[in-house]
């Protein structure tokens, strides 16, 4: 078997089951070559789901996942992820060369420090690095910040980025170091949505740091699967036959939930609803299960646990509408996610049910049977009273043919 | 050193024993219980360090270690006599993975070291049970009854302890984790506490927890100090306050910034300084020297100077001023756990609010599911304490508990509260706790039953009767921001069983803390229980309604659940009103102006006028207002400024330099915009912004703290006013305020005396109360955005508008966002813009498209904005939204309903609209509506039922455009509905509001009314 030329940093990978480890290995698929992975060990965080490894098995050569404590962003974290790390790849280079390319994916931004850290010692490789969202802009559009040390890995690592001809942030925050340093080092930078490169490169500290950047970045949305992921497994979990299932497989955020849909259900009549159910899969379907338990919508609800990925698929074709919704941003702000959960349900044959803000990639994708604004409980009683109608119709036509 | 070499194996732990001169009786007891642990000998070794003239412990040792050639016994010495040094010297020559501190007088349980070693797992601190045992002796039974025990969790933090916080005893440290750490060999007392917070202190550690595991298999560590001992005599200060002080110094040494501190040091210094601060309290000749050594001390982010009282919340926490704090630690005392389980949803809502509870009970449990509080049960010592008087009965008390005892342990302590006399008893109840305080040193204890009153006398405690726990519920209320349903239950069933105290208890809380409380609930709408909180006022306090407005109150709930004015509002205010005028006299100006806030609230409720078709305000605003304008303070806070206020205008002369210019953009800025951009150019212009220094400027709502302001500036008084406002209108020479709303009062309050004021009345400043507070003799200038709405306010305000310039100029439209409608399914679609509240009155909307499509199903409507809001603060807004979506989910209407949301491109949206709706029950201007006709919309204008008097839609548009009712909308839009029809008719609409309103004169025109120019 050949040596792998590439090296992947993604601070999670699978098995840790997290959406940017799904993409971080959709796009070692989509790289179809061998690679060599060093993740974190993100047990303390993240539970395992051994069916994602199915996604990029055969392309990983060598897989290390280092013992750095998790964490998000804490400087010792990353720098310990770092040093673990690149001990790593140096010795798995001695044992068969220098790496080629290299591959790296934050959400975490460990993922990219590690990353800029072999570049600035191996300035041939080629630098592939990926932003899953913005890292300097919270959730709510705020500045996210967590200051990094003066030590001997940031002052390589501005050496580098100053050597490139641009300069670090005047700030020690970690997310604006780890945008910058991406912009000055890598040979190629990937926004998952154009909405998310904008805001990106328009909160970059230097203009020409920026366009630096933006001509040396491409748009690539998350990676659909082949259709045969999706019969790859089984899934036994059991859908009603008298109602219009409708699958929700997407995580909780603070500014993204299920709530909204929840609400919308709450005031719809009886009538409407025996004709429904949503399936929510959550970390905590008991919270859920409490929320509905003992209300009309108890049998219109029902909340389990996550789904291995696999099974996730095989029951994604098998729903009668796949519900995903954007984050909710402020008003008049830019909407820089892309809900990666998109990807898996464009790949499947069910019908997709979007909630999007104004504006938002989301917004401007194609291909949704079901479109309705954010927050907007009207609209999304409109769409599922007509849901139900056309449950109660199809019913009707069975009665008529039988 | 003496003794076994130490081991060629490490020992899975190392004991160390500190002896001292005087300690060998104890010593030996000590070590005779490590040697007799239950785990092998080569499992542990024991240091034990004595000092150099402690002959007597080195004997003792030496005799042991040849008793006992398995055990690894090691005898060191330290040539220092302190604790903390001897533990040193042992530090240094330990080899054992974990490390256990054992005091020389003090002995551990057989299971002692298996119980610990059987948790130890690197991660977390095993923990012993630390029992009180100052004879030294173990009583019957009583390794079951031990206090620490009392933890339903095994897991819990170290800084949430108790008594393990304080001490290095009782607990097992990876070796590891002590690394370099030793104690501190300077410190009289508390160098245990140190070493815990140097311990806990990296970022690794500080979130450790402690297990307690090992308590339940047993593990016991017997300690014969009493706890904290070693801060007595209370009578010394160097014993009480000094050696406290020094701790606290050690303790801030840690880390620079008190922020920064580890969790553990944390608890432990603000353990110590409350300590301080009781001490203080208790001796207030301590207070001098306290003062002079924390100045020499300087110690960062301590307080010891808090002495906590307890008064009752008052009016002025309205005004946002703080109130009391909580009561302090209070400690609840009851003979069942089944007392204080009564009483669960009490002592929840007041532990969800920081107030620091303990329990005590003799009998029973509590459960998982109670709230966070520490608890315990009482343990009754069985053995008598040394030093104790005997009781004159023959037989020794002790023999009778252990007689009780055979009767059965659960009701071992039932009967001990009927067999032994009360005296003698409180020398039985075991007070020694670590984590709550004890009952003696608890400033508030509260009995919650029989058995408990009884133990409360037998021990001598000031207590409260269980109704205290009620008051503190209704006063927590008072102040609370939020309140769940399940709260204001409890908040209700707290009045109600408070109106059982005489009405000359202490304990009973004052009127005001009612009215707060019932206030607080109708701000969550807890409207009920704010009922009910009232209706037990009255029982409380027969004579005390009017004067704390219960009326008024209730009035409020009303409105809120119906949506208009009750029966009876009329004399219920002037009653209310009335008072005020008396307590005003009387110089009570917080009670009186909360009155009359309220009594403004009542009469123009959002509820009553914002959302109606014939707003009361509207029809007959003196009949409303009377019972404001009879009164005393109302005519006080709507008299002229006197004197007025100076503050100096720019004195300049038309043609020296640009006027310089306040702009107060309001709540809702958008419309300023275009003024701005007017004066651009002709004016300096700065722009005030007074929701950057208060949320409350944001909305109408009425204002205690600007009602106390205005009506101080009436009478000529300090005005208390964040001095930035103040500055900003100093040396304008005009002040614009868009909207009359709070910033126009405080403009007609601050802008200087012979500087111009203009102010812009939008539609929903004639319905709040500020038009009415404004000194419009201050005023220059009036400018209404439609002749209906001046005609409205002439109503409201009457002749004080005589000497003020009057224009009526509508809204400017940007004519240039808008494209002329292409789609070709522009002639079928009605469009609506900003519908989703009930002022819009979009059913109206919904029932003009069912009439269309009744004929043909073409017909859609467009509906551009976001939704009602999801959480809706009135309920008549809620219902209204339940109602319309009721509505629109028929299936007459359903599919032919599109939704936009929220948008920030208006005019793509509208750019398919055909028939531009405006159905809503008020409005001034409607930019909406105005924009859609520019789009080149047809205009179907409902006739504005609320203006409907004053002129109306007619007075801004032309009569055909305007409707009366659903049906003549839909005979309008059918009469248009062919497309040669339709597009002659949006071309002449078009026309006209590009005439009437489009921008091209609208800057000049502001330039004329705000410059002069």
């Amino acid at each position: 078997m050949s040596h792998a030329r590439t090296l992947v940093t993604s601070y999670c990978f699978p098995p840790y089951r997290e959406a940017t480890a799904v993409t971080a290995a959709k796009r070692v698929r989509e790289l179809a070559e061998p690679v060599d992975v060093v993740c974190n060990a993100m047990d303390a965080a993240l539970s395992r789901d051994p069916s994602l490894t199915s996604i990029c098995g055969d392309l990983v050569r060598r897989f290390a996942a280092v013992p750095s404590p998790t964490s998000y962003s804490s400087w010792p974290g990353i720098r310990s992820y770092v040093e673990m790390g690149y001990r790593t790849a140096l010795r798995w280079e001695d044992a068969q060369g220098p790496y080629q390319r290299l591959y790296s994916r934050a959400q975490f931004a460990a993922s990219h420090f590690l990353a800029a850290r072999y570049k600035a010692s191996h300035p041939d490789v080629e630098w592939i690095a990926e932003f899953s969202d913005p890292l300097s802009v919270d959730t709510l559009g705020g500045l996210r910040r967590n200051d990094l040390k003066e030590d001997a890995l940031s002052r390589r690592l501005r050496s580098a980025v100053e050597a490139a001809g641009f300069s670090v942030p005047a700030n020690l925050n970690t997310y604006q170091w780890c945008e910058a340093i991406v912009f000055a080092l890598a040979d190629e930078i990937i926004f998952t949505n154009s909405l998310q490169r904008q805001l990106m490169l328009d909160a970059c500290h230097d203009p020409a740091l920026a366009l630096r950047a933006r001509e040396h970045s491409v748009v690539a949305p998350h990676p659909v699967l082949p259709r045969s992921f999706y019969s790859l497994q089984s899934c036994e979990y059991t859908l009603a036959a008298d109602r219009v299932n409708i699958g929700y497989f997407g995580r909780f955020y603070v500014n993204r939930g299920i709530g909204l849909v929840l609400d919308a259900l709450r005031g719809l009549p009886d009538e409407v609803l025996r004709h429904l159910r949503l399936h929510i899969f959550t970390s905590a379907p008991d919270e859920v299960t409490g929320m509905v338990a003992g209300s009309r919508l108890d049998q219109a609800v029902v909340a389990s646990t996550y789904l291995n990925y696999l099974e996730f698929l095989s029951l994604a074709d098998r729903m009668d509408v796949l519900l995903v919704n954007d984050a909710v941003t402020s008003e008049g702000a830019i909407n820089p996610y892309l809900p990666s959960k998109w990807s898996d349900y464009k790949g499947s044959c069910t019908p997709v049910w979007a909630i999007t803000e104004e504006g938002s990639t989301l917004h401007q994708e194609a291909g949704f049977a079901y479109h309705s604004p954010i927050g907007h409980v009207s609209a999304v009683q409109q769409t599922l009273t007509e849901l139900a109608a056309g449950r109660r119709s199809h019913d009707a036509a069975e009665a008529m043919a039988r | 050193m003496t003794g076994t070499p130490p081991p060629a194996t490490a020992p899975r732990a190392s004991v160390i024993v500190a002896a001292h001169p005087g300690t060998s009786n104890g010593l030996e007891q000590c070590l005779t219980s490590l040697l007799r642990q239950d785990v092998p000998a080569s499992d542990y070794e024991v240091l034990i360090v004595t000092s150099p003239r402690d002959d007597e412990s080195a004997k003792l040792v030496q005799r042991l270690v040849v008793d006992h050639p398995s055990h690894r016994l090691r005898l060191l010495q330290s040539q220092a006599e302190s604790v903390g040094a001897a533990r040193n010297v042992a530090l240094d020559n330990t080899c054992g993975e974990h490390v256990v501190f054992v005091d020389a007088d003090d002995f551990v349980s057989q299971v002692y070291l298996s119980a610990l070693l059987e948790s130890a797992d690197n991660l977390c601190v095993p923990m012993a049970a630390i029992v009180g045992t100052p004879d030294g002796e173990v009583g019957v039974g009583s390794d079951g009854e031990t206090l620490s025990t009392s933890r339903t969790e095994d897991l819990v933090e170290i800084s949430d302890s108790g008594v393990h916080r304080f001490t290095s005893t009782g607990k097992l440290f990876p070796r590891h984790w002590i690394g370099n750490v030793r104690f501190d060999e300077s410190l009289a007392h508390g160098s245990d506490a140190v070493f815990n917070a140097h311990v806990f202190r990296p970022f690794a550690r500080r979130f450790a927890r402690c297990n307690a595991a090992p308590m339940r298999a047993g593990a016991r560590y017997h300690r014969r100090r009493l706890e904290r001992s070693e801060f007595l005599p209370a009578s010394d200060y160097d014993a009480s306050v000094r050696q406290r002080l020094e701790l606290l110094r050690v303790l801030t040494d840690l880390d620079l910034d008190p922020r920064d501190r580890a969790p553990l040091t944390d608890a432990l210094v603000r353990e110590y300084a409350a300590e301080v601060a009781q001490v203080l309290q208790e001796r207030p000749e301590f207070r001098e020297p306290t003062e002079v050594d924390l100045t020499a001390m300087s110690l960062r982010g301590v307080d010891v100077a808090t002495v906590r009282s307890r008064r009752w919340p008052g009016y002025e926490t309205v005004m946002g001023r703080p109130g009391p704090g909580h009561a302090g630690p209070v400690a609840l005392v009851a003979g069942t756990s089944g007392s204080i389980v009564l009483h669960r949803r009490a002592i929840s809502f007041l532990a969800d609010r920081d107030l620091e509870i303990t329990a005590s009970f003799l009998t029973g449990a509590i459960g998982n599911n109670f709230p966070d509080i520490d608890w315990r049960r009482l343990r009754i010592i069985h053995e008598q304490p040394a030093g104790s008087p005997r009781h004159g009965d023959k037989r020794p008390v002790s023999s009778r508990l252990r007689r009780a005892d055979r009767v059965g342990r659960k009701v071992l302590r039932r009967v001990a509260l009927r067999l032994v006399p009360l005296p003698v008893l409180a020398r039985y109840v075991d007070r020694s706790h670590g984590s709550a305080p004890t009952l003696s040193e608890s400033p508030s204890v509260v009995l919650l039953d029989e058995p408990g009153e009884v133990l409360a006398q037998a021990l001598h405690l000031d207590a409260h009767p269980k109704e205290w726990l009620d008051a503190q519920v209704l006063a927590t209320a008072a102040v609370a921001v939020k309140i769940s349903v399940a709260e204001a239950q409890v908040v209700a069933r707290a009045a109600e069983a408070l109106t059982a105290l005489p009405s000359d208890s202490p304990d009973l809380p004052p009127p005001q803390v009612w009215t707060l409380a019932s206030l607080r609930l109708i701000r969550n709408f807890r409207r009920a229980a704010a009922r009910k909180v009232l209706a037990a006022a009255r029982s409380a306090y027969p004579a005390a309604a009017a004067s704390h407005g219960w009326d008024v109150l209730g009035l409020l709930a009303d409105i809120l659940e119906h949506g208009h004015l009750p029966s009876g509002w009329s004399p219920a205010c002037r009653e209310v009103m009335a008072e005020a005028d008396r307590l005003m006299a009387l110089g009570a100006t917080d009670h009186s102006l909360f009155l009359i806030e309220h009594t403004i609230e009542v009469l123009l409720h959002p509820e009553v006028h914002a959302n109606v078709e014939d707003p009361p305000l509207i029809r007959d605003p003196q009949a409303l207002l009377r019972p404001l304008s009879d009164s005393r303070v109302w005519r006080d806070l709507t008299a002229p400024v006197a004197p007025p206020i100076r503050t100096p205008s720019g004195a300049v002369h038309p043609g020296e330099r640009k006027p310089s210019v306040l702009l107060l953009p309001g709540a809702y800025p958008k419309f300023s915009a275009a003024v701005q951009a007017a004066l651009e150019g002709y004016a300096d212009t700065d722009v005030l912004r007074l929701t950057d220094f208060a949320p409350h400027y944001g909305s109408t709502n009425p204002s205690l703290s600007l009602l106390a302001l205005r009506h101080a500036a009436a009478q000529g008084e300090h005005l208390e006013i964040n001095s930035d406002i103040v500055e900003a209108f100093t040396g304008r020479d005009i002040v614009f305020a868009d909207w009359a709303d709070k910033g126009a009062m405080l403009a007609s309050m601050f802008a200087p005396p012979d500087a111009k004021l203009v102010i812009r009345f939008h539609g929903v400043d004639s319905l709040s109360v500020w038009q009415f507070l404004i000194d419009w003799s201050r005023v220059t200038d009036v400018v209404f955005v439609s002749e209906h709405l001046r005609r409205t306010v002439i109503g409201h305000l009457g002749d004080q508008l005589t000497d003020v310039r009057q224009h009526v100029m509508g809204h400017a439209l940007d004519g240039s966002r808008f494209d002329r409608v292409t789609n070709p399914s522009a002639p079928r679609t009605l469009g609506l813009v900003g519908w989703g509240q009930r002022v819009k009155d979009p059913l109206w909307a919904l029932e003009v498209l069912a009439a269309l499509r009744a004929d043909n199903p073409d017909w859609r409507l467009k509906l551009i904005g976001p939704d009602f809001p999801s959480a809706p603060n009135r309920m008549s807004e809620r219902a209204y939204a339940e109602a319309f979506r009721e509505r629109a989910l028929r299936p007459d209407i359903r599919s032919a309903i599109t939704y936009v949301g929220y948008t920030r491109d208006v005019a793509s949206h509208v750019a398919d609209v055909g028939f531009a709706l405006s159905t809503s029950l008020r409005e001034s201007w409607h930019i909406g509506v105005v924009e859609m006709v520019a789009s080149g919309a047809v205009p179907v204008i409902r006739d504005w039922p609320v203006y409907r008097d004053h002129g109306g839609a007619a007075s801004l548009f032309p009569e055909d455009w305007i409707v009366q009712t659903p049906e003549e909308a839909a005979s309008r839009i059918l009469a248009h509905a062919d497309p040669g029809v339709w597009r002659a008719a949006a071309d002449t609409a078009r026309q006209y509001v590009f005439d009437a309103f489009g921008s091209g004169s609208a800057a000049a025109e502001y330039r004329r009314i705000i410059l002069g120019t």
